[in-house]
């Protein structure tokens, strides 16, 4: 059982899509304030999509309210000011910028004060990208390169870190690593984290609560525990 | 010492290896200004302008990964403004060049927004397209407004304070100096520009939209604002180029310029800082060299021995180069030199208290060679 509470993020009747074409039809979900909150997803589900609505990316309807905030209307900048930050499906890194330089730009929206302290701690929690400092992303591992877009996203001191699909094309001994980090800087931390998987072995292992998408809008959620016992969604995403 | 020599950022022994680098740019300079002829000067002064719009174009293509094949368009632009300015309206020719980066840069903002919705062959199509229409522009300009075929080009008088008197001589030795201090203000905007936040925000444009975009970067305003700079910078060596030219016509900034100034960011190596300026002295004396050897091709069989086979083939050496180098000389010179000493940037300072907001501002202690 998790303890109530306070919500952080709420999203409430979600409507997004691509010009014409609709992929979410209405979708819920809540993160609490220092939770981990996985939403499980088909390849095609909208997960993605959910992603790029809250960030600010694609046009929405709806209303998705961020510590009290509504955000439905805000661009992209405003809305990293605001604490969310998102780490792309595909990690996104700036392969012709040195590890240094990625963490920098991931501080874009913010101005002066504190950037080389924070380059100091993300270095102490991600101590392979200190060793790789001055070397360009592009170099880097796939395990790594995540480590780096995680970093990167964490460097414009958010409240709430988006995850797009993290165990992509990684070993799972990487994924592992990959989780126990994100576990840490929860705990730790006290971010707040939503991770959308496919695969959902580890990430409900660290995940306080669980949302299933399907096709656009979600049809199961509740905490890791009850997810994992439910048999229809057993057999899609934990393949057991 | 182990190799490769690790040089710390802005050691003593960094800043000691770039005076010396500057210096040494500067003596070579110094001594063409006493020395050269000024045929030569002028050849020198060509090879700026031309480094100048392949630094302009590398800002836009090789750092924020957009093509343009239109800046033969904006130096055409700034070349006709000067040169119709200062001789209709006898305007003060650097009134002129500052009215011409302004013209240039709108026209590049205008050109940045279709480029918002296209991307690789289809930027460059509408692109080239402008550089395909210039002419036609540029000729019923001549008809209408000019009504002569051409129009004459700017004559810069040395300032009095150069001591430079206003005779041919004098007046190329004034026309090097004044293309090398354009070029260095050029290259100076777009390294402090490439080494700063937004510079970064360009090259993560180029690299990675999405991933920019949830960082905060507004890519329209980007993208827009990335190519009106670049364009204002192809001014001015538009603008240079009608003070070295003695009439400017419809064909004076064809696509042909455009695929020069591209040729020569390749040759010196995309979205590296020396890249352009290197491949532009490079492309120039090489196009220059075949040039003047031409007539000793003639032993070539058929149409090869009459055509312009110095173009030929400084096409042929450019395109192999491009299979031998593909990051260019500069990358090419840049991925050898890793191997003897590289730059590590100096130690990250200590969180700043909170009572000190500057601490972190000044500059890290400088290291020495580890
Ligand atoms: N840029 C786009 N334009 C049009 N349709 C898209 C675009 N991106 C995704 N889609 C469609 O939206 C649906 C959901 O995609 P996405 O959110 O990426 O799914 P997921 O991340 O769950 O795999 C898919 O049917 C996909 O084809
Ligand atoms: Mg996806």
């Amino acid at each position: 059982m998790t303890p109530e509470r306070a919500p952080l993020l709420e999203v409430r009747d979600l409507v997004a899509g691509y010009g014409a074409v609709q992929v979410l039809t209405g979708l819920d979900i809540t993160v609490a304030e220092g939770e981990v909150a996985v939403m499980l997803g088909a390849n095609g589900a909208g997960k993605t999509t959910t992603m790029r609505a809250i960030s600010g990316m694609i046009n929405r309807k709806g209303t998705i309210t961020f510590r009290g905030e509504a955000l439905t209307r805000r661009a992209p900048d405003e809305i990293v000011r605001m604490g969310i930050a998102q780490v792309p499906q595909g990690r996104g890194t700036f392969t012709d910028l040195t590890v240094e330089e990625n963490l920098r730009a991931g501080a874009y929206v913010r101005k002066g004060s504190g950037i080389e302290a924070d380059l100091e701690e993300w270095f102490g929690v991600f101590p392979r990208l200190r060793e790789r400092r001055s070397q360009k992303a592009g170099g880097l591992s796939g395990g790594e390169q995540q480590m780096l877009a995680i970093a990167r996203a964490l460097m414009s001191r958010p409240k709430l870190l988006l995850c797009d699909e993290p165990s992509l094309g990684l070993a799972p001994i990487i994924t592992q690593e990959l989780f126990d980090v994100l576990k840490r800087l929860n705990t730790e931390q006290g971010l707040s984290i939503l991770i959308v998987e496919q695969n959902a072995n580890l990430a409900l292992r660290i995940a306080h609560s669980v949302f299933v998408l399907e096709t656009g809008s979600i049809v199961a959620s509740g905490t890791a525990q009850e997810i994992s016992n439910n048999d229809a969604v057993r057999t899609a995403y934990l393949g057991y | 010492m182990t190799m490769p020599i690790k040089i710390r950022e802005s050691s003593p022994l960094h800043w000691a290896l770039r005076v010396v680098g500057v210096s040494a740019l500067a003596a070579i300079a110094v001594y063409f200004a006493s020395n050269a002829a000024p045929s030569t000067l002028g050849k020198i002064t060509e090879a700026c302008t031309l480094a100048i719009a392949a630094v302009s174009l590398n800002l836009l293509l090789g750092f924020n990964g957009q093509i343009s094949l239109g800046h033969s368009t904006f130096a055409g632009l700034a070349a006709f403004t000067a040169g119709y300015s200062v001789n209709a309206w006898h305007w003060n020719p650097w009134v002129s060049l500052g009215v011409a980066c302004v013209l240039c840069f709108a026209l590049g903002l205008l050109l940045g927004l279709p480029a918002l919705r296209l991307k690789g062959p289809y930027l460059a199509l509408v692109t080239l397209a402008v550089a395909f229409v210039w002419p036609t522009v540029a000729r019923k300009f001549l008809q209408q407004t000019v009504k002569a075929s051409t129009l004459k080009g700017m004559r810069l008088r040395p300032p009095t304070w150069t001591g430079l008197a206003n005779n041919r001589v004098d007046r190329a030795l004034f026309l090097f100096w004044l293309s090398l201090v354009l070029l260095v203000i050029t290259y100076a905007i777009v390294r402090n520009l490439r080494k700063s936040r937004i510079g970064r925000s360009l090259v993560a444009v180029r690299d990675n939209e999405t991933a920019a975009a949830v960082m905060g970067v507004n890519l329209p305003f980007t993208k827009t604002v990335t190519f009106g700079i670049s364009a204002a910078l192809a001014g001015v060596a538009g603008w240079l180029a009608a003070a070295q030219l003695a009439t400017l016509d419809e064909n004076s900034f064809s696509i042909l310029t455009s695929i020069k100034y591209l040729l020569a960011l390749f040759l010196g190596g995309a979205a590296t800082l020396a890249g352009p300026v290197v491949g532009a002295f490079t492309y120039f004396f090489a196009d220059d060299l075949l040039k003047t050897n031409a007539p000793k091709w003639d032993f070539l069989p058929g149409p090869l021995s009459k055509g312009p086979v110095a173009s030929f083939l400084l096409g042929v050496l450019v395109i192999v180069f491009v299979f031998i180098a593909p990051l260019g000389l500069v990358g090419f010179v840049k991925a050898q030199g890793r191997k003897l000493a590289v730059v590590v940037p100096p130690p990250l300072r200590p969180a700043p208290k909170a009572s000190d907001p500057t601490a972190h501002a000044s500059p890290a202690p400088a290291g020495e060679v580890e």
